[in-house]
């Protein structure tokens, strides 16, 4: 081995990582040549000098300034959290404001057409009732949520406009700091005995289609005694989904189509895993939005690196956590229930059919109910859209027009 | 790795409690500050230094996974922003031992600068010495020497390249040899050199 071979390894020999070859030339080498020799006595002594250097004690009440710095950076992101919910609620009042006038131009509409509520003050009287119900948490929702739909909700409700518009803005900020309403999953059992099976599965599939909800599941399978092995009829099962607000009235409805020989409603509180999963969401997000800074202002290649890894890793987990979340809105905004229905040729079950006139009035309300509604939609929908309206309008006019007087030239 | 007993603190202080994570590093102000310290050289600096880089530690503390332990993690975080902080001090530079060299060879002997440097670094010892290496030099020196990480750590933590820990760490040692001669430092073991 050469000097400047051996001068390139010290550093190595001295942190102990070269190999045993190296190691054994370089030995040789220093034990004849004197300067480098002394280079590595002089290489060891520092090295074994800085390694022995002791720690400095802390200055001076470093702890006591450090904990109240560490405090007050804690408040700050407190602080800004409350900032950002107020802008939310800002912007929900907003939202209300423009669903208030939206309204009050939607019963200025419809006035002429409703004899019942003939003058405006009766409506916004209306309205004020469905408005305090909404206010005291019937339609607390809205924050917990966040979607458009549920805005719409509260839309609707706040029916006398700028007036109220203050003591709204109490409320949401009040429930923006709960952040959150008990998040709660229904499932209903029943059990029914009736005279038809399909007649009451194709009740059950009608119902759904008009109170938007579905038919998840349904089987169904042919009855026979076990001793006489005589056909008994046709019974099934039927799992539906119905909005939860529906929830009850599903279930009595449901109720009135056969003898109910079992009925059971199971209801299972999930807002502890929600507002886990929300604040594991949240904490995810302002570290995804930190590291993007961080990137930013990366300087070097291994930060940007295990920047942008830890980065993909911060994303996947925030969509798991928004897929869970989206799991958890789906299981408590709709409602499952499962109907087991058994065809009896029975006399002793209460057909359905003797219902008739409860049915009647229910469906008579029901599809008065739905009228109401979609006639609201189309008014709402003609003043969202009165722009684009008038031009169909007047092309249909235009071509109508034009049709006429080519017939009349023949 | 934090003892499963913190772990209420470790909850509170990932959702922004200051003073749950101030009890959770209490153990390891003192060896973050000296980190900070030896490679800043100057204890003023190191103390707001550390504190920012606890403080940084504090608003990331999410991205603490607990799979390595909380002392490396939080070592990782104070070196960066010591290594960041002496970036930014560069700008304003004061004298080095690369100036000294560099002024020494164009002012040709002339003993001012020599004497100016010594009064004011206070060069005592191999330590103070350490102090005045360029910051690249010195970064590697204290990781290596002086706080006994592998080559390989050196390399993670500044995002150096593994040939570029070592060489600079040979250079770095290579002017530490001509400061202690040109100083006439002692080992410490022997008593003081110049006092
Ligand atoms: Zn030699």
């Amino acid at each position: 081995m050469k000097c400047d071979e051996a001068l390139n390894i010290i550093d190595m020999y001295v942190d102990e990582c070269v190999d045993a070859y190296d190691e054994k030339e370089f030995l040789k080498h220093i034990e004849t040549c004197e300067s480098c020799r002394n280079a590595y006595n002089e290489i060891k002594r520092i090295t074994s000098e800085l390694n022995n250097a002791e720690y400095l004690p802390l200055p001076d009440d470093f702890h006591n300034e450090l904990t109240e710095k560490l405090i007050k950076s804690g408040k700050k992101r407190n602080r800004s959290r409350i900032v950002k919910y107020s802008a939310i609620a800002a912007c929900a009042v907003l939202v209300f404001m423009t669903g208030a006038y939206m309204k009050n131009l939607y019963y200025m509409a419809s006035n002429e057409s409703y004899t019942e509520s003939a003058d405006a003050a009766s409506a916004n009287e209306s309205m004020s009732n469905d408005m305090l119900r909404s206010a005291n948490g019937a339609s607390p929702k809205l924050f917990a949520d966040g979607a458009s739909a549920d805005v719409y909700e509260g839309a609707e409700a706040g029916g006398t406009g700028e007036s109220t518009a203050n003591s709204y803005n109490d409320t949401m900020l009040s429930t923006a700091e709960q952040n959150i309403t008990r998040k709660i999953i229904k499932t209903g059992y029943i059990s029914i005995n009736v005279n038809s099976f399909d007649e009451t599965s194709q009740l059950v599939k009608t119902y759904m289609e008009q109170n938007n909800g579905y038919v998840e599941r349904s089987d169904q399978y042919a009855d026979y005694d076990s001793q006489t092995n005589a056909y008994k009829g046709k019974s099934g099962n039927i799992t539906v989904r119905i909005e939860s607000t529906k929830f009850s009235d599903t279930m009595s409805y449901i109720e009135t189509l056969g003898t109910v020989t079992n009925q059971s409603v199971t209801v299972n509180d999930i807002t502890n895993n929600y507002v886990d999963a929300q604040s594991r969401l949240e904490v995810k997000e302002q570290e995804k939005e930190r590291l993007t800074e961080l990137l930013d202002s990366a300087e070097n290649i291994g930060d940007i690196i295990s920047i942008e890894s830890r980065l993909t890793e911060v994303i996947s987990d925030i969509e798991s956590y928004q897929a869970q979340l989206n799991s958890y809105d789906d299981v408590v905004d709709y409602s499952s229930i499962n109907i087991s229905i058994t065809e009896k040729n029975d006399e002793s079950i209460i057909p359905a059919k003797t219902d008739f006139v409860d049915k009647a009035a229910y469906n008579f309300k029901n599809s008065a109910r739905t009228l109401f509604s979609g006639f609201e939609g189309i008014v709402l929908l003609v003043i969202k859209l009165w722009a684009p309206l008038a031009v169909v309008l007047v092309v249909a006019v235009a071509t109508v027009v034009f049709i006429k007087t080519k017939k009349n030239k023949k | 790795m934090i003892s499963s007993v913190n772990s209420g603190l470790i909850k509170k202080a990932r959702r922004g409690d200051g003073r749950a994570f101030s009890m959770l590093i209490e153990n390891h102000e003192r060896f973050v500050f000296n980190v900070v310290y030896r490679i800043t050289g100057n204890a003023e600096d190191a103390r707001d230094v550390s504190q920012e880089a606890f403080i940084k530690a504090f608003k990331n503390f999410e991205s603490y996974d607990e799979s390595s332990a909380f002392s490396t993690w939080l070592y990782r975080i104070a070196v960066n922003t010591a290594i960041d902080y002496i970036r930014k001090r560069k700008k304003e530079n004061s004298i080095s031992f690369e100036d000294y060299i560099v002024d020494e060879k164009n002012q040709k002997g002339d003993s001012g600068i020599e004497e100016k440097v010594i009064s004011k670094e206070g060069v005592k010892n191999i330590i103070s010495a350490v102090n005045m290496l360029d910051d690249e030099f010195k970064t590697v020196i204290v990781l290596r020497d002086m706080e006994g990480m592998d080559y390989k750590e050196i390399s993670d933590i500044t995002g150096l390249p593994l040939g570029t820990v070592k060489s600079r760490l040979s250079r770095g040692r290579g002017k530490l040899r001509q400061m202690i001669e040109k100083f006439n430092l002692k080992p410490e073991t022997e008593g003081r050199g110049r006092a």
